[in-house]
């Protein structure tokens, strides 16, 4: 073959790779996998060192950078392994128990009640505000309207997103309002 | 709601389990009524609606014992998976306690429990936490949001359950993103907590060479939650 032929081939070869490409061979496929595993085998001296202090500090003798990673895996995965010890929890519970507790205010019955039982509906009234006093009314968001949040008009195929919308908007208010009534703002 | 002990406990044993605080602090009566109802969901209830109760008046000791009880649920179900290490779900659950001491007094009972309530609160805490700190974790503050969501009628077990399926589906969710080789290691050394040797084995492999693949494996997790791939 002379050279011209093999230059004729070459192209030819280029554009059936082109236009048909063929499979890659499964058995070769491997072969390139574990031949990139086989790296493996040829760290650098400094990748060798980091494996080691990785290694000290998954047996707990060293701190590293990525034990931060495997601490967040088996948090998630294995919380159990973690488990608050007995001490821990008192310790922690008789810290947030320190102090005075706000107690819920008793109300007044007893003699107060039967000097005025003819007054029922007033005392009824009294619980109401006994109670409204006792805990701060909380600042709750008001219901709003949706046309701020739908100015762009939405083609009919989108209603599904409006609604989605408004929902996710409302819910969002009343999570807060429910945290407002907590007292957890 | 389940029982908080083993079931095979006999009714001395686990009189015995309880601190020498909550036999000796708690109203004889009500500790008698709460121990003996352990395994009785709505009795339980009862003990513990009763419990809530006392705590709203002001009783230390009844405060003290419902959050022992159900602190270290919050603990390994919500703070921990969420918060991803030990101090930062200790550091929220502090702050979950005095919250609860704080505004125990807004608490109004419902048939499923205190846990809930608690739960509800947990959560916003570690919402906050994360929306705080910006550094490595598994879960987004909106997945928080989402799960806040979820209906407050549901049972404490039922939320338990909900919240360590969710918090186990985002490391199946974060593993899978990876080179199955690499998730095979981090599996069987950080997960199962298998001996090197014996994981190095299976891999045909060196036990040196072992530990490079792990480094490298949590290398390449820790950028791909980095870089936001894992997200629900």
């Amino acid at each position: 073959m002379n050279p011209t032929d093999d230059k004729d081939e070459a192209v030819a070869q280029l554009l059936r790779n082109a236009s048909a490409p063929t499979e890659l061979d499964p058995a070769r496929n491997l072969q390139l996998i574990e031949e990139a595993f086989d790296s493996l085998e040829r760290p650098t001296a400094a990748e060798l060192k980091d494996a080691d202090e990785l290694r000290l500090a998954l047996e707990k003798t060293k701190p590293h950078p990525l034990l931060e990673v495997a601490e967040l895996l088996r948090a998630a995965a294995r919380p159990e392994t973690f488990e608050l010890n007995a001490f821990r929890t008192r310790s922690l519970v008789a810290e947030a128990l320190t102090g005075d507790l706000p107690r819920r205010p008793k109300l007044r019955t007893g003699g107060f009640v039967l000097v005025l039982s003819g007054l029922a509906a007033a005392a009824g009234l009294a619980l109401v505000l006994g109670r409204q006093g006792s805990i701060p009314a909380a600042r709750l968001l008001a219901a709003r309207s949706t046309v701020p949040l739908l100015r762009a008009p939405l083609a009919v195929e989108d209603t599904t997103l409006r609604i989605d919308r408004i929902a996710e908007l409302r819910t969002s208010d009343l999570r807060s309002n429910r945290y407002s009534q907590w007292g957890l703002e | 709601m389940g029982p908080l002990l083993p079931r095979n406990s006999s009714p001395m044993s686990r009189l015995g389990r309880f601190s020498w605080y909550e036999r000796n602090l708690w109203p004889a009566a009500a500790f008698h009524g709460y121990a003996k109802s352990l395994d009785q969901d709505q009795t339980h209830l009862d003990a513990e609606q009763k419990l809530c109760a006392e705590a709203a008046r002001g009783d230390r000791a009844a405060l003290g014992t419902l959050l022992r009880t159900h602190g270290p649920r919050l603990y390994r179900s919500v703070l921990l998976p969420r918060l991803g290490n030990s101090a930062n779900a200790e550091e929220a659950l502090s702050q979950v306690y005095v919250k609860v001491v704080q505004n125990f007094a807004q608490f109004q009972w419902q048939n499923v429990g205190l846990y809930p309530w608690l739960r509800t609160i947990a959560l916003h805490v570690a919402l906050d936490q994360l929306r705080r700190d910006k550094r490595l974790r598994l879960f987004a503050p909106e997945e928080l949001e989402r799960e806040l969501d979820r209906d407050a009628g549901t049972p404490g077990d039922e939320l338990e359950r909900l919240d360590l399926l969710a918090a186990r589906s985002k490391v199946d969710q974060a593993l899978e993103g990876l080179n199955p080789r690499y998730a095979r290691v981090i599996r069987g050394r950080v997960l199962e907590e298998r001996s090197r040797e014996e994981l190095a084995a299976e891999l045909e492999v060196s036990v040196a060479t072992f530990d490079v693949l792990l480094h490298r494996a949590l290398v390449a997790l820790k950028k791909a939650i980095q870089v936001g791939q894992v997200v629900i």
